[in-house]
């Protein structure tokens, strides 16, 4: 095959003339083989550069003079192509490329671990970060905590706060990133523990214009004024999980932030198995300081991993958008094969063209290399328009992508984005191209010239049938995959959160920020006013319940506090008000709820869940438990006076043992609580914002609960609306492509069909048989893709909530879709067909 | 843009194809791509690559320098007739052209002298 690389002219005498050198240096094959592979790369643009531009000219010619299929073709090309673009900008930075920072592979994660359960996360011992500075094998660790809400001062309140994720003094510095204006902390700054915010670039561009006086502005959040001291580079995005919250506007830099999982650098040459056993040591060492201060003398000490931070990070992204990246090439493949179909077709129609030019000396190389040439111009136009239609569409696709991939999503210019879209064009170009080009290239010039003069018959396409298998696999695949995830996020909408949350709000009162820490309210004072508001809300317009609670159910918010019983039995402890459940609209199973009385007097009663109550007293029904008292570890007895449903802080959320308690047993600074409108128009609540905002005379924020519901919806809904748009376009590409290829058979077939006609057979015998005929390839290749979906179930099951991924009623569901498509798309042929004139056909012959 | 146009008695030759033409001009019967390429390396310490040695042919062809036939099979076990190349006049007419050139700027200078190293 290689000596095809030399051109005609010369490839005699090149092969002659290293065979000979060989043997006389007393070379091998392999020899020979890459001299001719170099020679034929010199001499082909010297000896050809004339036939391709000849060739160019053909081809465009002849595409031009069939303007129809040139467009439908790069059509069906544009669909595949351009969802691979859109998605291959989504999970190009989280599955092949690195983190934006130096050597980022030197970059770890530590998590604390708990070594009983073997759960990982969660707080993160101070101790170890205090104490960190000694270890060899780890250099200093930097937090990146959760997001707060900051507001620009002098700006309203009607204004959209930032939100600036806290985070440790020393984080750049670890990370080598430097900001792009302005400055890092200074060690002066450091060593005062001055609060200092950095802007996201992306905030300073679309909410400071990209001016350079950002740097005079502050920020005022509830402990203070904060300066802007600089801007961090283009797509920075913080090294941790709290990133994938949808808000991110930048950093809020101080020496003391919520210690969650730190990052850090690893020594050069140290790995992290030797850090994890170094930190180890160092626990060992400190031992019980490492403990928290709620934690009991008899908790096991924490184990931290020590864990390479980008797979950590980009665990469950990455697996995910593998399997996006799987299911977009089978719509590219998929697109392949159709195009494939239509240039065949194409190639078929052209048979004595191309049996003319064999006839006058073009060798089949060159025929192939034309129907390449072909393929390549029609998916330039597709791959040209994808890349177009990229640029307009990116803002959209990143408003309903999961945030972390949105925040990691590369701009569709991306130089990388460009050049996958443009191997994968060169790459369905020669497959699709080259294969078709075969089949015209293996035709003898006599057979089709005699053909073409009426002297013999008309077969159906050859390699038809085959394209029409691999496209209803495909179509399968695809299909099943739309299906399981539909009926996944079928399942988490229907199982909901265990409330009501159309109606309901957060609300957040929150006091002019103190100048000096001293001047801060006590959790005592907090707690009064915080009471005080939350009867003061109660008969406001609007208004139609107010519940408090210390942890708010549906905002993402875990519960601050947990319980423990005298058998160890763990869970969260939340603290509400009375009347929380009819507030929430979630009816108790068992019981009440607490009594004003038992609120006021914080009285020793409980709540407890159905996961709590199972863990509990395993024997008990929710009737038999009220009454009961449950023995505490850290706190008094308490008896359980009703049993609350089992309510999920986000969708899909698995529901942990938790008991409720009166709200404010013991004071802390609470600042929000439920309230719930009597309906949720904007109108209503900016009403209530206004009465309630008087009366306190504090700012007044309402976040609709819907809000952060939604947001845990994201990731779920758009798998749904991403594989049924695969799933919808692959049906698109399949069904046109059954009926391309059924049109055209019927067309080659019409003189056969007016011959039927004729001798006595029905058109609705036509239409049966023309079916069967695009059925028959259609249903082995739907039996291939139920065997591949067998493969592709194990896959899609990890993201799929409460559903099996192999569940044969949405297999014969696919099935009954797929074969659905392919009747329709056989039966328009079909009833041409039976519609022949069998004088007209005969006559013509 | 006539006037950027060259006739083969005024173009200049490129360096290679200069070495190439004096190979074929050296080697007379025996010159076919193998031997030009062992005696422009022998002779100019130039290596060129195979594809360089046909390309240049190709062009040199093209361009009338140089014409080529078949010779005899090899009288050895397996020898096949090689492609023989030969100048032509005008490819003589655009070496000496090209040397009468080189020579001429190099008079009164110290490359004068220099005639073989």
């Amino acid at each position: 095959m290689l000596r095809l690389l030399i051109p005609r002219p010369w490839r005699d005498v090149v092969l002659r003339d290293l065979e000979d050198e060989a043997r006389a240096r007393g070379k091998g094959r392999m020899w020979v083989a890459a001299q001719t592979i170099g020679v034929g790369l010199r001499l082909q643009p010297v000896i050809n550069g004339d036939t391709f531009m000849t060739d160019l000219r053909y081809v465009l010619r002849s595409l031009w003079r069939a303007k129809g299929f040139a467009i439908g073709a790069a059509a069906v090309f544009f669909v595949g192509i351009g969802i691979n673009l859109a998605t291959f900008s989504v999970v190009d930075r989280i599955l092949f490329r690195s983190l934006p920072f130096a050597e980022s592979e030197r970059l770890v994660l530590l998590r604390a671990c708990n070594l009983k359960t073997g759960a990982c996360g969660g707080g993160f011992p101070s101790a170890v970060l205090k104490e960190g500075g000694a270890l060899k094998t780890v250099g200093p660790m930097a937090v990146v905590g959760f997001a707060e809400p900051y507001r620009v001062n002098g700006a309203s309140d009607e204004v959209p706060p930032l939100w600036l994720h806290q985070t440790s003094m020393g984080l750049l510095s670890i990370l080598g990133v430097a900001p792009v204006v302005g400055r890092d902390v200074t060690e002066e700054e450091t060593r005062q523990d001055r609060r200092v915010a950095l802007l996201s670039y992306e905030t300073w561009q679309s909410k400071f214009g990209g001016a350079q006086d950002v740097l005079t502005k502050e920020l005022r959040t509830s402990t203070g004024v904060v300066p802007i001291i600089g801007v961090l580079p283009r797509g920075f995005v913080a090294p941790s999980w709290a990133m994938a919250s949808a808000a991110w506007d930048g950093l809020a830099m101080f020496s003391s932030p919520q210690t969650v999982a730190p990052v850090a650098r690893l020594a050069p040459g140290a790995t992290t198995d030797q850090a994890t056993a170094e930190i180890g040591a160092l626990i060992a060492a400190l031992g019980p300081r490492v403990r928290g201060p709620r934690d009991r003398p008899d908790t096991p000490l924490p184990f931290v991993r020590v864990e390479p931070l980008e797979a950590t990070l980009f665990e469950r992204s990455a697996r995910q958008a593998s399997l996006i990246a799987v299911a977009a090439g089978l719509v590219l493949l998929l697109a392949c094969a159709n195009l494939a179909g239509l240039i065949l077709a194409r190639g078929r129609v052209r048979e004595r063209d191309m049996a003319l030019r064999t006839a006058l000396g073009a060798s089949r190389a060159r025929i192939i290399s034309t129907t390449v040439m072909e393929t390549g111009l029609v998916c330039a136009l597709g791959a040209s328009a994808a890349v177009l239609a990229s640029l307009w569409t990116a803002d959209v696709l990143r408003t309903v992508l999961p945030p972390l991939m949105a925040r990691y999503a590369a701009a569709a210019t991306d130089s990388r984005t460009v050049a996958v879209t443009l191997v994968a064009s060169v790459l369905c170009s020669l497959i699709a191209g080259g294969w078709a080009g075969l089949r015209a290239a293996r035709v003898r010039p006599t057979d089709a010239l005699l053909t073409a003069s009426g002297s013999g018959g008309r077969r159906k396409l050859a390699g038809g049938s085959a394209l029409l298998a691999v496209e209803a696999a495909l179509g399968v695949v695809l299909v099943f995959g739309a299906a399981g995830t539909l009926r996944s996020f079928a399942n988490l909408l229907d199982e909901g959160v265990g409330l009501d949350p159309r109606g309901l709000y957060t609300v957040n009162v929150q006091a002019a920020p103190s100048a000096t820490p001293a001047a801060r309210p006590s959790p005592q004072d907090s707690l009064a006013r915080y009471e005080q508001s939350l009867l003061e809300s109660v008969g406001l317009p609007g208004v139609i319940a107010v519940a408090g609670g210390d942890s708010i159910v549906g905002s993402g918010a875990t519960a601050m506090r947990g319980f423990s019983t005298d058998r160890n039995i763990r869970g969260g402890r939340f603290e509400v008000s009375g009347g929380y459940f009819a507030a929430l609209r979630s009816p108790l199973l068992a019981g009440r709820e607490f009594t004003l009385d038992e609120v006021s007097t914080r009285a020793p009663v409980a709540l407890l869940n159905p996961a709590a109550l199972s863990e509990v007293w395993p024997d008990l029904s929710a009737d038999q438990a009220i009454g009961r008292t449950i023995t505490l570890a850290d706190d008094v007895p308490r008896t359980v006076v009703g049993i609350v449903p089992a309510l999920r802080d986000l969708y899909g959320e698995a529901v942990r043992p938790a008991m409720f308690v009166p709200l404010g047993t013991q004071p802390a600074f609470y600042s929000s609580w439920l309230v719930r409108m009597a309906d949720d128009s904007p109108e209503t609540a900016a009403t209530y914002r206004q009465a309630l905002s008087s009366r306190t005379a504090s700012r007044v924020r309402l976040t609709p609960l819907v809000e952060g519901l939604d947001r845990s919806l994201r990731e779920p809904r758009f798998r749904a609306m991403l594989f049924t748009a695969f799933a919808v376009c692959g049906l698109l590409i399949a069904g046109t492509g059954i009926l391309a290829l059924t049109l055209f058979n019927v067309a080659l077939r019409r003189q056969e069909m007016g011959v039927r006609l004729t001798l006595g057979a029905a058109p609705g015998d036509l239409v049966r048989l023309v079916i069967r005929e695009a059925l028959v390839p259609v249903a082995i290749g739907t039996a291939v893709g139920v065997v591949a979906t067998y493969w592709a179930g194990k896959a899609l099951q990890t993201f799929l909530y409460e559903t099996d991924a192999r569940d044969p009623w949405t297999l014969a569901l696919v099935v009954s879709v797929l074969l659905a498509t392919a009747v329709i798309a056989a039966w328009i042929p079909a009833r041409r067909a039976s519609r022949v004139d069998p004088a007209v056909v005969l006559r013509s012959q | 843009m006539a006037f950027l146009k060259k006739s083969p008695d005024t173009a200049l030759l490129g360096e290679v194809e200069m070495l190439v033409l004096l190979a074929v001009l050296r080697l007379r019967d025996d010159a076919y791509a193998v031997p030009i390429r062992d005696l422009v390396l022998r002779e100019a310490g130039v290596e060129l690559s195979r594809g360089t040695i046909y390309v240049a042919l190709e062009r040199l062809e093209r361009k009338s320098y140089v014409t080529s036939y078949f010779s005899e099979p090899v009288a050895v076990r397996g020898g096949k007739a090689r492609r023989i190349f030969q100048l032509k006049p005008p490819g003589l007419a655009a070496l000496k052209n090209a040397k009468g050139a080189v020579d001429r700027l190099a008079d009164g200078t110290v490359l004068a002298k220099v005639r073989r190293t």
